[in-house]
């Protein structure tokens, strides 16, 4: 569980993040769209203890203090290291915690499986797709088994197949293993899929403009016209946001 | 990969260890010592190996730039070096070491700098290498008649102490004439230690007479003449008191009365002026008559030898 | 590929050759002739032990300029305040290694150690700043990768940083030894004892009026450098098998 009571950040003069207060359940999937450089990955940063910020973020209510073993962050970048096989990758936490080896064995094998990456174990990333890549790096951040797991557009710069196919793996995985999921995405398509709950972030500085339960059956229909209309609703909300920066644009001309 | 590292270490150690200790005393301490030399097939180099041999002593030579010789000596990198005057009695005066054997102890009135031309020069300038000749012949005799005179040229020439240069120019013989028995004497020594072949000398004297030219200095003798009004471009040795003769003609203006302006070329070893004569950046020059020799010999630089500049006046200094 | 390449060598040495009897001089000799004193040198084993000396001084000077530099390079990579030492670094590294001759002459004398700092102060520049390069240049989503797993200041310094930076690391080395090799030879061509090394064998054919000697001294130091170069490539591609 994940609380955010008025989450603020400033970056020099620049205020990024403004008045954040957002709460995720145990075991919930939850969306973040907002317009692209709005202050969604520093908020996401904020939670994983990767930046200081004003305000206070709970962990399963305990005020969060740095890096929690809690977590799993995906990067919004191809952030797997380039140096290690793809094993070697997704052993990375576990050495840290100076597991047995063959603890460490299982649990690689197993995500191996859960990820559908069985041969290529000793592969490095540069060997791999684009799409297998951000595979592996979702491995990465479960190995450790922790209880949140934070995306940060992980599936961005993917064409439209590999994005739709990781996107049902990922849920086929959350529904194995019951992760709270805080999911960044500027692409409403995907949050309405994924997503038990969407909030739309404001533009720079972020805060929370809008909240939708997305209370549709899972193995949703993205043509079916409760689907749409969802999305036309999230669309609405976030384009007022581009309008406005835009309107503010050519005024600051 | 640990055994490496040792190897690496153990090559380290032994390197720095590896430079020697203990004072010199007689000639036989010798043995086995670092001596340093200006440089191959100088005349210095000739003279040490001489010296080795018929000492039976057997050492290790390496080249040292004279100007370089006494700080190396005094920071324990060499035994000792041989070089030509004035270093030797400056090492002695200054830094107290020990003047172990004068080349005229080695070889008695050994020929040593010369003055030479380029092959081709002389052929098309004769008037400028004669009035040369003529201004260090008048030169070598004004050494010989006002040597405190000769002293002061000398101190300005080196920059060293009056004291050094008085000292070292008793060491010196100069003249003129060139020491064609003594140049033969080298050009054996030279073939007996392979630095030249005979292959390239061919029949002794045949050579000998085209390198040696000894008529020019008569004919200079007799030379007279006011307005060359031309630059002849000349090789020296840094420092070196054998070549005195040349500073003194500049200083008592002997060139300037045949209207000659001379630009000077300075070397740090006879190898390297020999060099210029190559590439023909220099006209005439004086230099050693070892690197001169070698390398007519090996590389063909056309060059002629016309007049002598000094016997002897190198010593071997030990610390 | 290989076939190429020799034919290029065989078409140089050819050009040489044709060069070398037209220009009928004994500053320009023959590629049979510097062949000949080769390959005598290298049967008499003179060849060897002047190389073999001149290696050990490279190597004491590199591995010098490895321990001190590549150390240094990361430090000053990875702590921000130990990055105001480049103020002098920057300054040092203009100068080239062989002015510091004179001084080498006179803190070190002519033996082993003064060549060997000579070969430091050349190798010592480049390790340090592709180090530094190396560890400043690693992308910060790697380091903060590390973090939300767990990893603590020093195991992202070993673990991360460091492997990360190998392939700059080693291009440092490569481009170090590169330079130690060169001001090596230069080094030997002013007093020196023991009076041995390639550079040192240059000198003394110098001398001599020996040219043939002179360019075999020069294939062989440049067969060496050319052979390290290739050696130091095969060990960055068996160890960064990683790269693309
Ligand atoms: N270290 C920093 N220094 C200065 N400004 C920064 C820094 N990090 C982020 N910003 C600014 O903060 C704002 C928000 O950045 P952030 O990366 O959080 O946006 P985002 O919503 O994730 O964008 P995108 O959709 O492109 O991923 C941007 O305007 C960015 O320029
Ligand atoms: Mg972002």
């Amino acid at each position: 569980m994940i609380t955010l009571e008025q989450v603020a950040k400033t970056i020099g003069e620049l205020p990024i993040l403004e008045a954040v207060s957002l709460s995720v359940k145990k075991g919930q999937f939850m969306c973040l769209v907002g317009p692209s450089g709005c202050g969604k990955t520093t908020l996401l940063k904020c939670i994983a203890g990767l930046r200081t910020y004003e305000g206070k973020i709970r962990i399963d209510g305990r005020l969060s203090q740095g890096i929690n073993p809690k977590i799993g962050y995906v990067f919004q970048e191809f952030s797997l290291f380039p140096f290690l096989t793809v094993k070697g990758n997704m052993e990375f936490g576990l050495r840290i915690q100076k597991k047995p080896r063959k603890e460490m064995d299982d649990i690689v094998a197993s995500l191996l499986d859960l990820f559908l990456l069985q041969g290529f174990e000793h592969a490095y990333p540069h060997e791999l797709s684009g799409g297998m890549q951000k595979k592996v790096a979702i491995a990465r951040a479960l190995a450790t088994d922790p209880e949140i797991l934070l995306m940060d557009e992980p599936f961005v710069s993917l064409d439209a197949q590999t994005r739709n196919m990781l996107q049902k793996e990922l849920l086929r995985i959350w529904n194995k293993t019951h992760k709270t999921i805080l999911f960044i995405t500027h692409n409403v398509d995907e949050a309405v899929f994924l997503a038990d709950r969407v909030m739309v972030l404001t533009r720079r500085p972020a805060t929370v403009k809008e909240e939708f339960l997305i209370d549709l059956e899972r193995e949703r229909d993205r043509t079916s016209p409760e689907f749409v209309s969802v999305r036309k609703e999230i669309l609405k909300e976030l384009e007022e946001e581009y309008v406005e920066q835009v309107d503010r644009g050519y005024k600051g001309l | 990969m640990k055994k490496i590292c040792s190897l690496l270490l153990v090559i380290l150690v032994v390197g720095c260890l590896s430079q020697q200790e203990g004072g010199i005393q007689s000639i036989d301490d010798l043995n086995g010592k670092t001596i340093a030399i200006p440089g191959k097939a100088t005349v210095q180099d000739f003279l040490l190996q001489r010296f080795l041999r018929d000492n039976n002593i057997t050492a290790t030579t390496i080249i040292v730039g004279p100007p370089e010789m006494i700080q190396t000596l005094e920071s324990g990198g060499i035994d000792g070096f041989i070089a030509w005057e004035p270093y030797p009695a400056r090492a002695v005066v200054e830094g107290e070491h020990m003047l172990l054997v004068t080349s005229r102890e080695i070889w008695p009135h050994h020929p040593c700098c010369v003055l030479a031309v380029q092959k081709e020069y002389l052929a098309e300038n004769k008037d400028v290498v004669l009035a040369v000749l003529a201004s260090h012949m008048r030169a070598t005799a004004f050494i010989l008649e006002n040597p405190q005179e000769a002293i002061r040229i000398g101190v300005d020439f080196t920059g060293m102490s009056e004291e050094v240069v008085s000292q070292a120019v008793q060491t010196i013989e100069y003249v003129y004439e060139p020491n064609y028995a003594g140049i033969k004497d080298y050009l054996e020594q030279l073939l007996e230690m392979e630095y030249v072949s005979s292959d390239d000398v061919g029949d002794m004297d045949t050579f000998l007479g085209e390198f040696v030219n000894s008529q020019l200095i008569e004919e200079a003798a007799a030379y007279s003449c006011s307005n060359l009004d031309r630059i002849v471009r000349m090789g020296y040795l840094r420092a070196d008191l054998h070549q005195l003769a040349l500073f003194v003609a500049l200083d008592q203006g002997y060139f300037e009365e045949f209207g000659l302006t001379v630009e000077l070329y300075v070397f740090s070893a006879g190898p390297q002026e020999m060099d210029a004569f190559g590439s023909q950046d220099i006209d005439m020059g004086y230099l050693g008559i070892a690197p001169a020799t070698t390398k007519r010999l090996n590389l063909g630089i056309p060059i002629v030898i016309l007049a002598g500049a000094n016997n002897e006046g190198s010593a071997l200094v030990v610390s | 590929m290989r076939t190429h390449k020799v034919f290029i060598v065989f078409v140089f040495v050819v050009v040489w050759e044709v060069v070398a009897v037209l220009a009928n001089s004994r500053f320009l000799p023959s590629p049979l002739h510097v062949g000949t004193t080769f390959w005598n040198l290298l049967s008499s084993g003179a060849l060897f032990r002047h190389a073999a000396v001149s290696l050990a001084r490279v190597l004491a000077g590199f591995l010098l300029a490895l321990a001190v530099g590549l150390p240094l390079g990361v430090l000053m990579g990875w702590f921000p305040k130990m990055e105001n030492l480049s103020v002098i670094i920057e300054m040092l590294r203009p100068i080239p290694p062989l002015a510091w001759i004179p001084l080498a002459m006179l803190w070190f004398g002519i033996g082993f150690q003064s060549k060997a700092f000579i070969i430091f102060i050349g190798a010592f520049f480049p390790i340090l700043s592709n180090a530094l390069l190396g560890v400043r240049e690693t992308e910060p989503y790697l380091v903060e990768a590390g973090r939300v797993l767990g990893a603590s200041d020093s195991q992202i310094l070993r673990n991360i940083i460091l492997p990360n930076s190998f392939p700059s690391i080693l291009e440092g080395l490569r481009i170090g030894l590169g330079i130690a090799w060169m001001c090596l030879v230069a080094a030997e061509l002013t007093g020196l004892n023991p009076p041995l090394g390639l550079g040192y064998l240059i000198m003394e054919a110098r001398d001599l009026g020996r040219a043939d000697t002179v360019m075999a001294g020069m294939i062989a130091i440049g067969v060496i450098g050319y052979a390290m170069n290739i050696a130091l490539r095969q060990l960055e591609k068996r160890l960064v098998r990683w790269r693309p």
